[in-house]
């Protein structure tokens, strides 16, 4: 995929923050993330020519951490917890329901771009399995139902 | 009268809705032009009775739970107003104590739930920052007795003495040294140390900074998951507040040490609660762990000694030096001291954040506390320490939660998730689960986790689908047993766990699984079958449901499933009114 | 404290210095463990492949755990052979095998019976060296000749070609290779007598080969056969115009050139006895063949004018009268049967060819059955003879056969025959040929006191009869066979006599070389998909003669290869086999310990091979992920070629987002490939095609390429130079930057001589510069000065500057450097010192004025001087040519005198070129003479540190010394 060009002064403006050592790398791909939904090559390549550091490190770092990715995202992120306790209380059945629903798998982005999910390891509110998380609100208690609701909701509302 | 209302504002409460009550509380007190202080206080504990506001005077407590907004009208009125407890929503009265509570003994989360953690003088309130000032009177190697004598063992997993662990630290020759706290609690299944850090960040912060004097560090990483947002909020804001009150930054407190801590959001990899990982992450690397000696204790962070410890290890240490060794010592049991914080869920009937003394049983975890398990089902099985720990059957009900015990039994402490698990779980599954996650969180270094664990994982699989023969069940025993000699890490020398408990433990299911083509929990895929049987009422609802447009059948007639196309997703039964669905 | 630790190693106490681990103690003392991810120069244990296990006893418990990370302690006690030691080893193994795709060697050569390899010699033909290809079979076999022409080639049927469009045409290529090697063969050394000898009564493929390879293991060999000339089976049993008989003689003729005795005519049995033969030998090899044609029971085959396929051939080239009559019927569809039709019709017969069977099922070669129809033979398929009908006592009338229909596959796999009844088929005929099989003469061995096992000669795994000192291999033990498989047989069995000879058969194994190891990795299901990369190259036809020109005579029929048809052919090999098939340590390491590829089955990536960089392969299917490669480049140069991305199963060692390595901008990529332990990542030998071979070394020298002058040593196949590999060093610690390493290695051959001395003078006479390359040694500088004044011109230097004033010491206790970024163009490896230099503290400033005191480290054409500095000068003995005055600057007026190779060509009038490789620019040359190479010459250099460094000639040069060319230069001037 051709990645849209990204003006100089808003990568720079992410470098401001941080200083350039090598130990501020994940805080300035978070940042970046942050600021641009993933972290484009160009984004990346710049990282490393402000840290001095081989670009492959850049590259080697940010695939190893689950939080980093390199496309961009849906206006929507739903995350599945898919920690232990929802698990036993069939976490599976809400991943597929959501799936159903959107009509992508797992990690995909809808073609309305409306939508991204993703599998967590778990979100730590685990007295309230199943839970999901959409732009970083928590649901829980989840059956199919409800969960059906609440991207419908987030569909509906449109942002 | 002194009266104030807490609002239990961690995560876990605003997932299940606080955020609509304390709004609506806030709107309501304002149109009513009432004036008492509404507080915003971390987890209470009772997450089951989530949302949870609490009304508080100078002789009584009364806590709501399983809130609505629409509830908030009447407490506001009746109770705020009026005076007068509204019964049906009412837990807990100081009075009448929810016997949830009645077994707990809280020391780490003493403060969780009671102040607003984003207010330090109601941390100082209760004696916060107390114990800074003793240690600072002190020797390193007087808080290092201390600590010592406490007999506090690492809250992480292993249960390595505290004490122990600063003297290596302290011992190392070094100009500079860290402290860091460990808080990427990845463990699925645990939320006690976010719960800390949303509840009680100061206690972290005192912890550490008291560590820090002891060994001779100046400087201090909190590393924690980037998925608690609101815990790294409340750090920051308590290391600001903390040093503008002098309890961080230079001179603390007018003495000649100063110890500064950085906030690291981790980027989400479980392999960096390994120390050497977690450090390497720090670094700006990836998070591989490398081989130990050389200790972190003698070439840590940035390659200077170092001491990690967890979230609920630091948490514990001002209590201890606030109320002496001994007094710790009191609680748990001979070679440890304290109390240990569960994440209690699962199958149970009240999940929630539990902290008992250590030695305390499962069975009064389980059945006391949390109140049995869900629909009164029979129980199976209890996990504990995630993927790293194990499985534990009925029999050992009665076993009291220590380290030694519970590794004997095949198990771990860990960092105390502790999922219950009922009839319906089926243990292949669940050790198939546990798998995938480890598998997929492997570091990928070294030869026998990152293939080993995946090989584990796909005859699993198999197995799951009823292949394979009871010989594949030695096959896979000896790999779990290499693999736990002779990988790398902690991640790979535990990964087998899980397998290794369901194996001891539930080794029938796997034979039920292999022999006989079933799953006796009734839950892996490839050997249950749904039908429909003759109480179908015809009301379609199952065909509408249907993913995969498996079932068919006129209205108000008996519907059909294809066995062909059903995936066996159960969305049929669940939404079954007369429970017509069928599973073999 | 003592810095040394007492240790006990399996039993034996050993000091130690105490800051090591338990794989140096294990190492320093010559104690194997094995390890995939341990490198030597970085301090820091990796603990990522976990093969370097073994117990350790200390007073805190014994476990088995990982050397390479285990610090030694006083007292400790180290098994590295336990039984769960070996457990876990192989353990890990096999866990690296269940992932690792592709071929340890090509399927070609994993079929072929006599285990040559065939991927090996089709690079070598396709690189045009066929001498080099024989040489390559020669090691396995005697007959490359007799094999390119009669060879029933197994081989082809497993080329994966085939699922492009053909497979290669192997035996052709090697029929094309064994012809020009046979013009002036190349032989092995001689070696001298053992003093043990070795009867070997048989003088077949099997017998020739065994004699072959006991003569090169020192024995004296006598050959005994009954026949009237040796070869067996390849002269009485192939037709001439298959292998033609003078092809034949040529091939025994040098076979028994090495020194090998025979006798013909001698019958063992009837004009030898077995027991004379071991009286008078020290060991019996018997290898006698299957010379008896089966005869199927059926009615009438005890008529006079029925025989065997086989006796009929023998008969006819011993050139027997043999009564046949016009019409004959052969019965049976094997390459025998071929051989007898065909033989039939050159003389003159109508002949037809029963056959029970359909023809896809038949034995014969589908090509010998095209050849056959071709020349008029008529073949009856599904037809079982039943009985032969006699008409009166002189001959045969018909051939009655039973019509067949296929049923459901027998035993063999094939559709089992179902005769149909009443329905038959009527073939006339005055003669009955059975072509079916054929056995040993067993009576005649029995009755020598061998013993059978059912219809062969009995022997055990080792080649040895029930006599203690009689071996027996060939046809007379597997039944009738192939020429390949024979002299497989015999080779191996050559071996075990050896091993006999030599103390004692308990040491012989099957050398590793010839057997498939433990941890031979093959590629499972290979699909036409997986091959959709290749361009479509149709397979060469070999040229053969019309069928009706050939009938007539027993000439050989194919005419051969051209050499541009052999190579092109030889192309189209998809390199199946792994390129690291010699060095491959997980190959290795897995065949010592047992180690199998399908214990664990699961999912394994199938990431494509990514030859995108001119000189390195990546195929990430055979990474082991130990790392060497990124700790190389990471932690060596800092140069990150590339890094694990990642985790869990799925990580990879790859470029930044995944890009091909060619396009990654770098200098310091070999580096990769020496540190991988497997064929992850490759260097490839630079040719048509990279074999792979085995190289040899053939010594240490230093690279010329830069004035850095790094120790490397020089590989080659065949004499050939052929890779450079860094040497052991403790300052360059194996590491060699891609200037050096992949210099194009020198090859007089491949120079476009033009012109020679006299013509050089007639140019030169009359006035020249002269300009050298900076690899020009100083002697030689000498000379050519010498020889300026003589032709009244001035000595350039192409390129050069400033010396250094310091050396790596002080860069690397320097307060401060500073480098300039083209100094790792010039001299790439500089970075790895920089970077040792940082390491140790050494701050590296961004420009020249931040460096009031330290090291600059400049390029030669830097500007900027300082008083510390080292300058990356561009050859070897830059430095010294500075030093001796030579000037610098390109000379372009009237005719210039270029000595050695130069990046810039002058662009003068008239240009003498002494070069000993072939540059792109020497074609503006108007003379060219070749010289000897920097691998064969000798001198001396200054480097960039002013250090003397001296060159010995590490090959032979049929050229004269450089010096002499010179002197004999300024001679005639």
């Amino acid at each position: 995929m051709e990645e849209p060009q990204i003006p100089k002064e808003s990568i720079e403006k992410v470098f401001d923050k941080y200083e350039a050592q090598p130990s501020n790398l994940i805080p300035l791909l978070q940042e970046s993330q942050e600021e641009f939904g993933y972290l484009p090559r160009q984004v990346m390549e710049k990282i490393s020519d402000y840290l001095e550091l081989p670009v492959s490190k850049i590259y080697g770092v940010a695939t190893f951490y689950a939080q980093f990715r390199f496309e961009p995202l849906g206006k929507h992120m739903i995350k599945f917890c898919h920690g232990t306790a929802c698990h036993v209380k069939a976490a599976e059945a809400i991943t597929e329901t959501i799936e159903n629903e959107l009509g992508i798998k797992t990690g995909e982005t809808t073609e309305d771009g409306m939508f991204t999910i993703e599998r967590v390891a778990c979100l730590g509110c685990c007295s309230l399995a199943p839970v999901i998380m959409v732009d970083g609100e928590v649901h829980g208690n989840l059956t199919r139902e409800k969960a059906k609701k609440v991207v419908e909701q987030y569909r509906e509302g449109g942002e | 009268m002194n009266r104030r209302v807490l609002v239990g504002y961690a995560s876990c409460g605003i997932a299940a809705g606080a955020r609509d009550v304390y709004e609506e509380l806030i709107r309501i007190l304002e149109e009513r032009d009432i004036g008492i202080k509404v507080d915003k206080v971390g987890c209470v504990g009772m997450c089951h009775n989530e949302p949870i506001i609490e009304i508080e005077d100078d002789e009584n407590k009364y806590t709501y739970g399983n809130l609505e907004k629409s509830d908030i009208e009447s407490i506001v009125e009746d109770h705020i107003i009026h005076g007068v407890p509204l019964e049906d929503k009412l837990i807990q009265t100081t009075d009448k104590e929810y016997d949830y509570f009645s077994k707990q003994h809280k020391i780490v989360l003493r403060n969780s739930g009671v102040i607003d953690p984003e207010d330090i003088e109601e941390y100082i309130e209760r004696d916060g920052y107390e114990a800074l000032k003793k240690a600072l009177d002190m020797e390193p190697d007087e808080i290092i007795d201390e600590v010592k004598d406490s007999n506090l063992r690492g809250r992480g997993g292993a249960g390595f003495p505290t004490g122990l662990k600063w003297q290596f630290a302290k011992d190392a020759k070094a100009d500079k040294k860290y402290v860091i706290c460990n808080a990427d609690e990845g463990d699925p299944g645990a939320f006690m140390d976010r719960s800390v850090l949303e509840g009680d960040p100061h206690a972290v912060l005192e912890g550490m900074t008291i560590g820090a004097y002891a060994i001779g560090a100046d400087e201090g990483y909190i590393y924690c998951r980037a998925e608690y947002p609101l815990a790294i909020k409340r750090l920051e804001l308590g290391i600001k507040e903390a040093k503008k009150k002098g309890f961080l930054g230079d001179k603390i407190l007018g003495t000649d040490f100063s110890f500064d801590i950085h906030v690291k959001e981790g980027a989400g990899a479980f392999v960096c609660g390994e120390e050497t990982a977690l450090m390497h992450s720090i670094e700006g690397e990836r998070g591989m762990p490398r081989p130990r000696p050389p200790f972190p204790a003698q070439q840590g962070l940035f390659g200077h000694p170092t001491n990690i410890n967890n979230v609920e290890t630091w948490a514990n240490i001002p209590w201890i030096m606030r109320n002496g060794a001994d007094k710790f010592k009191d609680v748990g049991t001979d070679k440890s001291g304290g109390t240990k914080v569960f994440a209690l869920a699962g199958k149970v009937k009240r999940g929630g954040l539990v902290e008992v003394p250590i030695g305390t049983t499962l069975k009064e975890v389980i059945f006391d506390i949390g109140g049995g398990i869900e629909n009164d089902k029979e129980f199976k099985a209890v996990q504990l320490g995630g993927p790293s720990g194990g499985c534990l059957p009925k029999k050992y009900l009665d076993t009291p939660v220590d380290y030694e015990t519970l590794t004997k039994a095949g198990a771990i402490m860990g960092s105390g998730g502790m999922i219950v698990m009922d009839e319906d779980t089926c243990m292949v599954n669940v050790a198939n689960y546990f798998l995938d996650f480890t598998q997929e969180e492997s570091c990928g270094k070294c030869t026998f986790c990152r293939i080993g664990t995946k090989r584990m994982l796909e005859m699993l699989i198999s197995f799951s689908e009823g292949k394979g023969t009871t010989e594949d069940i030695e096959k896979l025993k000896e790999l779990a047993y290499q693999i736990k000699a002779h990988s790398l890490c902690g991640l790979g020398q535990t990964a087998p766990n899980p397998v290794l408990t369901t194996l001891r433990y539930f080794e029938d299911e796997y034979t039920a699984h292999l022999e006989e083509g079933t799953c006796p929990a009734r839950v892996c895929r490839e050997l249950i079958t749904f039908t429909i049987t003759e109480e179908c009422i015809g009301c379609t609802k199952c065909s509408h449901e249907c993913p995969v447009d498996a079932i068919s059948g006129k209205p108000k007639e008996k519907h059909v499933i294809d066995q062909d196309v059903c995936i066996k997703c159960g969305a049929c039964e669940e939404v079954c009114p007369v429970n017509a669905v069928e599973v073999e | 404290m003592s810095d040394k630790v007492t240790l006990k190693i399996n039993g034996k106490e050993y000091e130690t210095h105490a800051s090591n681990k338990v794989l140096d103690a294990c190492r320093e003392n010559g104690i194997f463990v094995p390890t995939l991810c341990e490198i030597e120069f970085i301090e820091e244990p990796f603990g990522g492949c976990r093969v370097c296990l073994a117990e350790v006893k200390t007073d805190r418990g014994t476990l088995v755990t990982t050397t390479c990370d285990t610090p030694v302690s006083e007292g400790m006690e180290i098994t590295t052979d336990t039984e769960q030691v070996q457990k876990g080893r192989k353990m890990a193994l096999e866990l690296l095998l269940s992932e690792h795709t592709g071929d340890c060697i090509a399927p070609c050569s994993i079929e072929c019976p006599a285990s040559l390899d065939v991927q090996g010699y089709l690079a070598h033909i396709a690189n045009g060296r066929p001498q080099e290809a024989v040489k390559l079979i020669k090691e396995k076999s005697p007959l490359a000749l007799s094999l390119g022409r009669a060879c029933f080639a197994p081989c082809e049927e497993e080329c994966r070609r085939e699922m492009v469009e053909d497979p290669i045409a192997i035996r052709q290529e090697k029929m094309y290779a064994a012809e020009v090697d046979i013009q002036d063969p190349w032989t092995p050394e001689n070696p001298e007598s053992s003093g043990k000898s070795v009867a070997v009564v048989g003088g077949g493929p099997a017998g020739l080969t065994a004699a072959y390879f006991l003569r090169l293991k020192g024995h004296d060999v006598k050959i005994y056969d009954m026949m009237p000339e040796l070869g067996g089976m390849m002269r009485y049993g192939i037709p001439n115009y298959r292998l033609p008989k003078d092809k034949l003689d040529k091939e025994i003729q040098w076979i028994l050139d090495l020194g090998i005795d025979f006798e013909t005519e001698v019958k063992m049995g009837e004009d030898i006895n077995l027991d004379e033969l071991r009286e008078n030998y020290d060991a019996v090899f018997v290898s006698t063949g299957a010379w008896e044609s089966w005869m199927v029971p059926i009615e009438g085959v005890e008529l006079p004018g029925v025989m065997g396929g086989i006796e009929f051939l023998i008969d006819h080239t011993l050139g027997k009268d043999i009564p046949l009559g016009d019409k004959v019927v052969v019965i049976g569809c094997g390459n025998t049967a071929m051989d007898v039709a065909r033989t039939l019709k050159r003389i003159g017969k109508e002949v037809v060819i029963a056959y029970r069977r359909s023809e896809e099922q038949a034995p014969a070669n589908q090509e010998e059955i095209e050849e056959a129809k071709e020349e008029g033979i008529e073949f009856k398929f599904l037809a079982s003879p039943k009985k032969v009908c006699g008409c009166d006592e002189s001959g045969i009338e018909k051939v009655t056969c039973s019509a067949v229909e296929l049923g459901e596959p027998d035993e063999s796999g094939r559709p089992k025959p179902i005769e149909i009844p009443d329905e038959e088929i009527d073939i006339e005929t005055d003669c009955v040929i059975l072509a079916i099989g054929q056995q040993p003469d067993l009576e005649l061995l029995e009755k020598e006191g061998l013993e059978k096992d059912r219809y062969t000669l009995g022997t055990n795994e080792k080649f040895q009869t029930n006599l203690e000192d009689v071996f027996a291999a060939g046809d007379a033990v597997i039944g009738a066979s192939s020429i390949v498989e024979c002299t497989g047989q015999g080779r191996e069995a050559a071996f075990a006599v050896d091993s006999y000879l030599k103390g004692g058969l308990e040491d012989y194994s099957i050398p590793e070389d010839y057997k498939i190891p433990f941890g031979y990795v093959h590629k499972d299901e290979v699909i036409e998909e997986d091959l959709a990369d290749w361009n479509k190259e149709t397979r060469t036809v070999m040229p053969k003669r019309e069928p009706d020109v050939r009938i007539k005579d027993f000439d050989e029929i194919e005419l051969g290869f051209s050499e541009e048809a052999a190579g092109s052919e030889g192309e189209r090999c998809l390199e199946c086999g792994c390129l690291d098939r010699f060095e491959c340590l997980l190959r290795e390491y897995a065949d010592l310990y047992s180690a199998e590829q399908h214990i664990y089955e699961g999912i394994k990536f199938e990431y494509e091979k990514d030859d995108s960089h001119e000189n390195v392969v990546r195929e990430p299917n055979k990474c082991v992920q130990c790392g060497s490669c990124v700790r190389t480049t990471e932690e060596v140069h800092g140069e990150g070629v590339v890094q694990f991305a990642y985790r869990g199963f799925k990580t990879i060692v790859e470029p930044a987002f995944g890009d091909p390595l060619g396009e990654v901008d770098s200098l310091l990529i070999g580096d990769i490939a020496d540190a991988c332990p497997t064929g992850a990542f490759e260097e490839v030998m630079n040719d048509v095609k990279p074999g792979p071979h085995e190289t040899g070394s053939v010594g240490e020298t230093y690279c010329l390429r830069c004035g850095l002058t790094c120790p490397v040593d020089v590989r080659t196949v065949n004499g050939r130079p052929v890779m450079l590999k860094p040497a052991e060093d403790e300052v360059y610690q194996g590491h060699l930057c891609d200037l050096g390493k992949f210099q194009r290695l020198p090859d007089v051959e491949t120079i476009d001589k033009k012109g020679d001395l006299e013509e050089a003078v007639e140019l030169l006479k009359d006035g020249a510069d002269i300009l050298i390359s900076p690899q020009t040694t100083i002697e030689e500088a000498e000379t050519l000065k010498e020889l300026a004044e003589k032709v009244g011109g001035s000595v350039y230097i192409s390129e050069g500057s400033k010396a250094s004033t310091a050396n790596l010491k002080d860069l690397l206790s320097a307060e401060k450097i500073f480098v300039e970024d083209e100094v790792y163009e010039t001299a790439p490896i500089l970075k790895m010192f920089v970077k040792r230099a940082k390491d140790e503290g050494v701050e590296e400033v961004d420009s020249i004025e931040q460096l009031d005191k330290g090291v600059a480290v400049l390029n030669y054409d830097s500007e900027v001087e300082t008083e510390d500095m080292i300058v990356a000068q561009p050859g070897a003995n830059t430095a010294g040519l500075i030093e001796n005055n030579f000037k610098v600057g390109i000379p372009d007026n009237g005719t210039v005198f270029v000595y050695g190779k130069v990046e810039q060509y002058p662009d003068a009038e008239n240009i003498v070129h002494l070069t000993s490789e072939d540059t792109e620019n020497i074609f503006k040359a108007d003379v060219v003479i070749p010289i000897r190479s920097w691998l064969e010459k000798s001198g001396k250099f200054i480097n960039t540190f002013d250090e003397e460094i001296k060159l010995t000639p590490l090959l032979e040069s049929e050229l004269p010394e450089n010096l002499t060319t010179l002197e004999k230069l300024k001679e005639l001037l």
